[in-house]
């Protein structure tokens, strides 16, 4: 068995038998029910930390074939996608819902490959505007606006 | 009756009318793009419910839900690449039926058996719904702990692969459903002392990441130039005697479909094989099958639409889930302050009415539009995928900063389109999750009054209703690993030799 393949097999049993006992300590702490009789409110994670820990030897015995995580371009495609999703959700309220949209999709259109300017200038204040302007207006739906100047948009 | 006249007259609103051809465009472009299943597209566009009335917004839904659930056959015709996983069955007779030159007949077959499967289905659906709501009125705590327990070991063993990894995405589910204030005693718990927490994972983000965003990332991951060979469609007819020879098939297969929907956590793409199984059987050149046989498509199709159906039965009944996509459904009413359950059909009978009338119409305008737009959908396919999945993950932060105008909800996404992009690369089914998450607070809740109502006694797990629920549970459980380790001996069995 390739030690890739090796990693892949026992690594999710070693996260899930993780899981299972970081959630029985953390239940230990949560204070019993004030009712007579009731099991509790540690009674829920107790139960899934018991049934974490038995599931991590089911799958330690219970080899299946997994895909295993991407290398190479895919991975920084996906690594990168998660930076810049991180980003936008954190500038959404600082710079407003049209200005942090139309860089994400400037940043995440070039990182998918797309390198024909007139379609990275024009695209992302295309898309932006166009949701914005149907979730805010349109649909009501509260989006933060951005501010350019004197312009609230 | 009177149920029904109110239903009837809900949907004189022509925003309420509006929407079932708007949410059927919407369904079958989605369902056209292979990784835009209907579970993701319902995801996306919960938002826009959030400002209208409940059922304008459940019209919406289930017009996409049944729009993309039929057009999932068209790439499973086309590229063999079923658009909606419950258009899995279709590719088995539908791409060779295309590779023949007989694709136009494939996608005219599907879309009609769709259709005769759907409506047959929310037939069926608007008889045995009330019924079993009107039964489901007398149950106690119990009955509601062991029907929540049925749902969690059939969904999470049935969805394929490996029996563990469903248990462990069931497991995760449950987890993620404890965080917040407890149901009964209303203390927090696995919140770390953080405000945000203590107030829980809201349903909507939690779903909109898992589908929606892990689906991006995993499309991005894969994402390469490729580009669908063009294909001959041929004929868009039939053939003769089609109403003879594909309408016995047709029945026979929603039947099949819409009973083994009616289980929770049976998706479409299991009825669909079911059925195409059955109408295989059935057959009296069965040899035909898997050949471009046009009866295994209209099976595989009708049943995977009445299947759909068929799982809104214990979700408007039970407030128990039938499959994802009624969980999407489910958590619209939750946000509109609807609870579903025996007591919504006379607590809101314009709206479940309403909707069964909605669901009617909406298969006679998928039929129109169907038909009609047939051309277009082929090119649906062809959407660039640099343009398509960063749009989608656009949608996702909308989506869920829409719930409560609040970035932590976001956060929430991340984390979920995070978490089911690296249980789907597992090979961990992310469909047990979701549905644990709705699924765990009603048993624990109900576990837990239970057992204080009885004085702490287990005896209210010998009631023969409760009993015979539990034992059911425990059947599927044995089904299902019986079914998994046959599945793997023949996967071991070395060829035999010509």
């Amino acid at each position: 068995m390739r030690s890739a393949e090796r990693r892949g097999s026992v690594v999710p049993p070693l996260l899930t038998l993780a899981l299972g006992v970081g959630v029985l300590i953390v239940a230990a702490d949560i204070r019993p029910g004030m009712l007579p009789n009731d099991p509790g409110p540690a009674f829920l994670p107790r139960v899934v930390g018991v049934a974490l820990i038995g599931l991590s030897l089911w799958l330690m015995w219970d080899r299946e074939p997994h895909e295993g995580l991407p290398r190479g371009a895919g991975l920084i495609r996906v690594v990168m996608t998660i930076v810049l999703t991180t980003l936008y959700l954190m500038t959404i309220e600082p710079i407003g819902f049209p200005a942090a949209t139309a860089l994400f999709l400037l940043c995440q259109m070039w990182l998918i490959g797309i390198r024909r300017f007139a379609v990275l200038a024009t695209m992302p204040l295309l898309i932006s505007a166009g949701t914005y302007a149907l979730f805010r207006f349109a649909l009501d739906v509260p989006l933060p606006a951005t501010r350019i100047g004197g312009l609230l948009l | 009756m009177t149920g029904w006249i109110e239903g009837l007259l809900a949907l004189q609103d022509w925003l309420v009318i509006l929407m079932v051809p708007l949410g059927v465009l919407l369904g079958v472009a989605i369902g056209a793009i292979p990784g835009l299943s209907a579970t993701v597209g319902m995801a996306l566009f919960l938002p826009f419910t959030f400002s209208l009335d409940p059922l304008t917004g459940l019209v919406l839904l289930l017009g996409i839900y049944n729009g993309a659930c039929y057009a999932g056959a068209i790439p499973a015709v086309l590229v063999r690449t079923p658009g909606t996983p419950s258009s899995a069955a279709t590719t088995l007779d539908g791409y060779p039926m295309a590779q023949q030159g007989r694709a136009g007949e494939a996608l005219t077959i599907s879309l009609v058996a769709s259709v005769a499967g759907g409506i047959l289905g929310t037939l069926l659906l608007a008889f045995f719904a009330p019924l079993l709501a009107d039964y489901a009125l007398s149950f106690g705590t119990p009955e509601y702990f062991a029907i929540a327990m049925l749902a969690l070991t059939i969904i999470a063993s049935i969805g394929g692969g490996s029996i563990a990894k469903g248990f462990v995405s069931a497991a995760i589910g449950l987890l993620i459903a404890a965080i917040g204030f407890d149901p009964i005693a209303g203390f927090p718990r696995l919140s770390f002392g953080d405000a945000q927490l203590s107030g829980g994972i809201q349903l909507i983000p939690l779903l909109v990441g898992i589908f929606g965003l892990a689906e991006a990332l995993t499309q991005i991951e894969r994402m390469i130039a490729s580009r669908h060979e063009r294909r001959r469609i041929g004929t868009f007819s039939m053939g003769r005697n089609w109403l003879r020879r594909l309408a016995p098939t047709t029945a026979g297969a929603s039947t099949i479909g819409f009973a083994t929907g009616m289980l929770p956590g049976v998706g479409g793409d299991i009825g669909g094989y079911m059925a195409y199984n059955e109408a295989k059987r059935f057959s009296k050149t069965p040899e035909t099958f898997g050949e471009g046989e046009p009866r295994g498509v209209a099976a595989a199709e009708a049943a995977n639409n009445a299947s759909n159906m068929g799982s809104l039965v214990p979700t408007f009944a039970l407030g128990i889930p039938g499959n994802t996509q009624a969980a999407v459904l489910l958590g619209a009413l939750l946000i509109a302050g609807i609870q579903p359950g025996p007591g919504l059909f006379n607590a809101a009978p314009d709206l479940v009415y309403g909707s069964f009338v909605a669901m009617t119409l909406a298969y006679f305008c998928l039929l129109v539009i169907g038909l009609a737009g047939i051309r277009l959908w082929i090119r649906v396919i062809q959407i660039p995928a640099a343009y398509l999945w960063p749009l989608v993950i656009v949608f996702c932060v909308i989506g869920s900063y829409a719930v409560r105008t609040n970035v932590f909800d976001v956060m929430v996404t991340l984390a979920a389109g995070v978490l089911g992009y690296l249980l789907t690369k597992g090979r961990y089914p992310v469909a047990p999750l979701l549905i644990a998450a709705i699924v765990g607070p009603i048993a624990e809740e109900n576990y837990r009054r239970s057992m204080i109502l009885h004085d702490g006694s287990f005896v209210w797990l010998l009631q023969p209703l409760t009993a015979g629920i539990l034992l059911l549970a425990v059947a599927s459980l044995v089904f299902a690993v019986l079914r998994h380790r046959k599945a793997l001996a023949a996967a071991n069995e070395p060829p035999r030799p010509n």
